[in-house]
């Protein structure tokens, strides 16, 4: 489905828990595995939907990805770029630059003898990439390339990853003005004069379907939906390369539900952006996604092209999803599976398969064993030992 | 459908306002509703429409602030506006009880779910302690709640979402009501849990052969759960009729233009219709037609007079000037709407 082959984000192995405390020394006594091991890879012009119930996960991910959370473990590459280590720590960043580059190029080096091999070796882009820094310039140079000039490089980096929210209501600051919400990002990126930041925010608020006239009135002065345009229009003041929209269109009524997803779509056509859409809502993200990924308790259940996941759903717990969702005619009677039970707490998940205590076709290796997310057909994953064999 | 039968709750040109800070709001402005044994009426609308007020009406649970200006309610033979507070707690909770949307501000968070559920037994049945509990043991199976003997015992916090609504809905059939006024019961729940609770309530509908009113936005469970559907809009109904009819046969531009804007994941459609404008703040309904400035069918006539809700054919009300027009236009409306 990529027209492009640009990839815009890659996540890794991301994993983010939160620590449970107790006790007079806030003691860490357990860890909720909000978001465990997952990794999914936007490609530009894409629209990724991360869909699931709550508890899932999918919004601690963008979240992660967007390092309003830490993430605990895990590679988040934006662009051309590890940006990873630029969040954290001097400490950290040092030693996750050994483990993550230095250390691994050391040992692939031995392994295979000279330096072009082990790059040879590499599948990926940016690896090839650091590991030819490190192989010139050694692990300062590599630690430079990665840390020098943070400031920069996190300017770089929030100017490039921009957010929509849910909630219309508490994402936007009530006192200021709409030019000075949407033109904030141009002016700590120094896009332009103040004239021109003007102009281009009146732009751009046609372009959200707002009149240019508001561009001196308050948020309160708007609708739900009014404020869900200016959120989309300071999205996309800055040029980024990824929005990242999480819940977008969850809290508003039908009919202005879908003017802001007729408004997101047609963005997407025409300035060919690049989006991560969260929403629980698995009809809304069909419309607007073109790849898939269905979570389920901090892992991906099953991630394909739309199409793909539609028309052919492998993972039992996507099946059932689909079977949930009541369709608006009174006229198709479907055949649903009432799957059983609550989803399980993140804090204590079920060993084995996830899934494995609601899934009706269970087997004895599910409880034991966690199912790896495997590529079963061309760009289809799905982590289960039967994918596929649950049909209704 | 029923039109010889007497209907179990009647409403006739209900009025019902609040008095605000910024001015009186006339939040339902003359709804008839008829709601007959054994059914499921659907009452659809988005926020600010007057669903759920129209539904609280009928048993007057409207806050302090809010009265009923006009109109008749009769449940079976019962003038309910002329009932003394006493006598209408005895209807309420025993022959008309609600669920809501979110069980947690329903339900007292400093009592036990058992707690709760026995007190009704009592008050309205006059049941014992002992003889209560037990009830209340079998009403927490019936409702599908693992372990009741253990969580009969339970606080609401101690319940998970969909076990809290379960407990809810445990608690509204106690006394075997014949009406079931259900607010968005499901709203708040995620999809697989949904699915759970519409299933246990289709169940118990037959089991203890109530009605429900299914107050929604969700046009997908309103297919699922109703028989007859009335759609509001602005405080009046615009349109009602059986299920199968206001799905397949829509006849006013609000209903159709609602069906063709939601995203559905059993279709492919490139583009969704979108209503343009903004639901309207009911301090500030438009004159005429109160639809008229978000329709695509709208003319003069439509901003200077509200039509009435007529009859179009049997069983099958609509409130609009221009059905004719929407069902000529409808088709192009809906390929050439680009740039609302």
């Amino acid at each position: 489905m990529s027209k492009n082959e640009k990839i815009i984000l890659e996540v890794e192995h991301l994993k983010k828990y939160f620590p449970v405390r107790a006790g007079i020394f806030k003691k860490v006594v357990a860890q909720v595995q909000a978001v465990d091991d997952i990794s999914f890879k936007v490609h530009e012009g894409e629209t990724l939907g991360l869909v699931g119930e709550s508890g899932c996960g999918k919004s601690t991910t963008g979240m992660t990805i967007l390092r309003l959370y830490e993430p605990t473990f895990g590679r988040i590459i934006l662009g051309e770029e590890d940006t990873t280590p630029w969040f954290m720590s001097n400490n950290e960043a040092k030693r996750y630059i050994n483990k993550m580059y230095v250390e691994r190029f050391d040992k692939m080096q031995k392994k295979f003898g000279s330096s072009e091999e082990v790059i040879n070796h590499l599948d990926k882009e940016i690896d090839r990439k650091y590991a030819d820094i490190y192989f010139k310039q050694g692990a300062t140079g590599i630690r430079q390339n990665l840390l020098n000039n943070l400031t920069e490089k996190r300017r770089y980096f929030r100017k490039n990853a921009q957010v929509i929210f849910q909630d219309p209501y508490s994402s936007l600051n009530p006192r200021l003005r709409i030019i000075e919400i949407i033109g904030e990002g141009m002016k700590v990126n120094k896009m332009g004069s103040n004239n021109e930041i003007r102009d281009r925010v009146a732009h751009l608020m046609e372009i959200v379907g707002l009149s240019k006239d508001y561009i001196y009135r308050y948020p309160h002065q708007f609708s739900g939906g009014q404020r869900q345009r200016i959120g989309i229009a300071r999205a996309l003041a800055v040029n980024p390369k990824l929005i990242i929209s999480d819940e977008a269109v969850s809290a508003l009524d039908v009919s202005i539900q879908s003017q802001i997803i007729n408004l997101l779509v047609d963005l997407k056509k025409e300035y060919g952006l690049t989006f991560v859409f969260i929403a629980h809502d698995l009809a809304v993200v069909k419309h607007i996604s073109d790849k898939i990924a269905v979570m389920y308790l901090g892992k991906i259940a099953e991630l394909s092209t739309k199409k793909d996941l539609f028309d052919n759903p492998l993972h039992p717990y996507t099946v059932s999803l689909m079977s949930a969702i009541p369709i608006p005619d009174p006229e198709v009677k479907k055949k649903r599976v009432v799957l059983e039970g609550d989803v399980p707490s993140p804090l204590n998940p079920p060993k084995g398969c996830r899934f494995h205590p609601r899934c009706p076709i269970a087997k004895e290796v599910c409880s034991k064993e966690e199912p790896p997310l495997n590529e079963v057909e061309e760009n289809h994953y799905v982590s289960c030992f039967f994918p596929g064999q649950f049909k209704i | 459908m029923n039109n010889n039968k007497k209907p179990l709750l009647k409403v006739e040109n209900l009025h019902v306002h609040f008095k605000t800070e910024d001015g009186i709001i006339k939040a339902v402005n003359g709804v008839n509703f008829e709601l007959f044994s054994g059914e499921t009426l659907a009452i659809v609308g988005e926020s600010g429409s007057g669903k759920t007020v129209t539904a609280l009406s009928t048993i007057r649970l409207l806050d302090e602030n809010g009265w009923i200006d006009e109109g008749k309610i009769h449940y079976k033979d019962i003038d309910v506006l002329a009932l003394s507070d006493n006598q209408l707690r005895k209807i309420r909770g025993k022959e008309i009880s609600m669920i809501f949307q979110e069980p947690m501000t329903a339900l007292n968070p400093v009592f036990t779910i058992g707690d709760q559920i026995v007190e009704s037994l009592e008050l309205h049945l006059n049941m014992g302690k002992q003889e209560a509990r037990k009830r209340a043991i079998e009403l927490l199976t019936k409702v599908g709640i693992p372990e009741p003997e253990r969580r009969i015992d339970q606080y609401p916090h101690e319940l998970s979402g969909g076990m809290r609504q379960r407990a809810m809905i445990a608690m509204a059939l106690s006394c075997n009501p014949s009406i079931l006024i259900a607010d968005e019961p499901t709203t708040a729940l995620d999809v697989t849990i949904q699915a759970q609770i519409l299933e246990l309530m289709k169940e118990l509908q037959k089991e203890f052969q109530m009605s429900i009113i299914f107050i929604t936005h969700d046009l997908g469970v309103v297919a699922e759960m109703a028989d007859r559907a009335i759609v509001m809009y602005g405080g009046e109904v615009v349109e009602s009729a059986d299920i199968i009819t206001i799905f397949k046969k829509p006849r006013h531009p609000y209903t159709w233009g609602l069906m063709n804007s939601i995203p559905r994941i059993d279709r492919d459609e490139e583009r969704l219709l979108s209503i343009p404008g903004v639901v309207p703040n009911p301090l500030n309904f438009p004159k005429g037609c109160k639809f008229s400035n978000r329709c695509f069918f709208a003319d003069q006539k439509c901003f200077d007079q509200n039509p009435n809700l007529e009859e179009i054919e049997a069983n099958h009300f609509s409130r609009c000037w221009h059905i004719d027009r929407m069902l000529k236009e409808m088709h192009k409306v809906k390929e050439g709407e680009n740039n609302v």
